[in-house]
């Protein structure tokens, strides 16, 4: 656990000076503000406006960081050969692993919450109220983040940096396609219908994590949603880091 | 002129730096250029534009889970078409609609977005000239938007005031007047419509009812003309209602109202051309037929 812990605070504050982490959170709140801009060129509705903007921007930015920021800090440790001090200490490599992603995921939070702040303010100032939705809104981002870290971790285990970041890009947009595959898999047979309802079954359905539009219109969401959501990004998280310390641990480092 | 042999080519050379710092010129003159059409990229009908709108399966396919920005920046392309102060007089039925189109898409891709809905009661119907594509998408914002009494009493206006049917009408002002939050003259509204089909009065308080519900400018002047030009005619209809009840028979023309003292003055016809009167049944009018004999 301690061991854990060490791997965690070395990982959030590499992850925290990062360029990548700050150039994309610039980034983020230059286009956050650009919806300020874009809500002008609307009769009406401003408040929409900024919300979706806003929200989509914080959520692209997000997965954007979890890809990438994730991607990178596995690949420098093993450019730079750091590994082979760390992994030469009495640390399990699973516990290495886990250091690893909840350093990720700190730092993905950071981005987060700072991004959250500042479209709070933001909204707050330019429409004079603000929703309790839109933090949960914000939350289901975070989680999809948090599984997209999960996924980049599991790809950077075994593949380069390139392929890996693609691996987890594509993987994003299948989880948020899963309807659309169920619904063309229905149209298929044979192989191609079952490869289809297989990669639908497998991949987690990130929609069901878009509470963007329900807080822009105000809708009211069940506890049990949130509280399920969080259950099935923490299901697939786990499986997710333990089958990448499976492959870490069987891994041989030259 | 002689050419340079190929050999004597080969001796300049191009280092990286200068190749970057030609591309950084090229591009800085590439956007200067750029922004200098978007300057004068005012609005020209017909062949400058790319009317092209496409499907909402696809964009929704593509759009993965940032389907509300992407409908929002169509929106855009909307109120940035209509917005231009040239668009009024230079638009074609093209231009209409492409603008119906991508009103179609918006409110495709995010169903419950309002402003699109009132964009088509009161945009496309009035100004674009096409009432069924207005009922069209409004129909949709009636399953979208359950409960806003908005949609339906647009629908009913539709119905009345363009497409000439009473009765549909008065359907959708009821279903409307048992919506949260509608306004106490819809049930009458309703009943009138209908008895009395087609009846100026009514004409009068169903714009009176919409003006309340739209915001934008250009819209309201519209609307405003056309409340001003009917009050005119029903004014001066009751002029020679009171005129035969006083003298027995109907005014020979209208300057015999004012003559005879039962109205003050002919008011002036907002759309250029002036009221009619056929004094044979005592119907009062005006020459434009409200506008509608005008261009276009």
């Amino acid at each position: 656990m301690k061991s854990v812990l060490a791997i965690f605070t070395g990982t959030f504050k590499e992850g925290a000076r990062s360029r990548l982490f700050w150039g994309i959170l610039v980034f983020a709140i230059v286009m956050l503000l650009s919806s300020l801009v874009l809500s002008e060129f609307t009769f009406a509705e401003r408040y929409k406006i900024v919300s979706d903007f806003g929200l989509s921007f914080i959520t692209f930015f997000g997965i954007l960081v979890a890809i990438f920021v994730g991607v990178e800090l596995i690949h420098r440790e093993l450019d730079k050969r750091t590994i082979y001090v760390i992994l030469s200490k009495p640390i399990e490599r699973s516990a290495f692993v886990w250091g690893r992603y909840l350093g990720l995921i700190g730092v993905i939070l950071v981005n987060f919450v700072l991004m959250g702040i500042f479209l709070y303010g933001m909204i707050y100032f330019y429409a004079g109220e603000v929703n309790f939705l839109i933090m949960l809104a914000i939350y289901g981002s975070l989680l999809e983040a948090a599984m997209i870290t999960a996924f980049a971790l599991f790809y950077s285990s075994f593949t380069s940096p390139f392929v890996a970041a693609f691996a987890t890009l594509g993987t994003y947009v299948i989880c948020e396609s899963i309807d659309i595959i169920r619904a063309s898999a229905a149209k298929q047979s044979g192989i191609i219908r079952w490869t289809l309802q297989a990669i639908a079954t497998v991949f987690p359905d990130m929609s069901r994590f878009n509470l963007k539009t329900a807080a822009v219109y105000l809708d009211k969401i069940p506890a049990s949603n949130v509280l399920f959501m969080t259950l099935y990004a923490i299901g697939y998280v786990i499986v997710l880091v333990v089958l990448t310390s499976f492959i870490f641990d069987k891994k041989e480092f030259k | 002129m002689k050419l340079l042999p190929l050999r004597k080519l080969k001796g300049i050379r191009f280092s990286r730096v200068s190749f970057i710092r030609l591309a950084a010129i090229l591009l800085g003159v590439a956007l200067i250029l750029i922004g200098q059409r978007a300057g004068r990229n005012e609005f020209k009908p017909g062949s400058t534009k790319i009317y092209w709108v496409p499907k909402a399966n696809y964009i929704k396919t593509v759009a993965l889970e940032y389907e509300e920005p992407v409908s929002d920046f169509f929106w855009m392309k909307v109120t940035l078409t209509y917005g231009d102060r040239n668009f009024e007089k230079k638009a074609t039925k093209k231009d209409w609609e492409y603008l119906a189109k991508l009103t179609d898409l918006v409110t495709d891709l995010d169903p419950r977005f309002f402003i699109p809905y009132m964009f088509a009661a009161a945009v496309l119907s009035w100004e674009g000239e096409m009432p069924e594509e207005a009922v069209r998408i409004l129909k949709k914002g009636l399953m979208a938007r359950p409960n806003d009494w908005r949609i339906p009493f647009y629908l009913g206006f539709n119905y009345f005031y363009f497409l000439g049917d009473s009765l549909r009408a008065s359907q959708y002002l009821a279903r409307a007047a048992r919506l949260p939050g509608s306004p106490q003259y819809l049930p009458l509204l309703a009943v009138r419509l209908r008895s009395r089909a087609g009846d100026i009065k009514t004409s009068i308080r169903f714009l009176e009812g919409l003006l309340l519900t739209v915001k934008n400018e250009k819209t309201r002047e519209v609307i405003l003309k056309r409340l001003k030009a009917l009050k005119d005619i029903d004014y001066l209809q009751t002029g020679v209602r009171r005129f035969r009840t006083i003298f027995g028979r109907n005014p020979s023309n209208l300057r015999e109202l004012v003559s005879m003292g039962v109205i003050d003055s002919i008011p002036h016809e907002p759309y250029g051309g002036r009221y009619t009167y056929d004094p044979s049944t005592g119907r009062v009018w005006s020459s434009t037929d409200l506008g509608k004999k005008t261009k276009r």
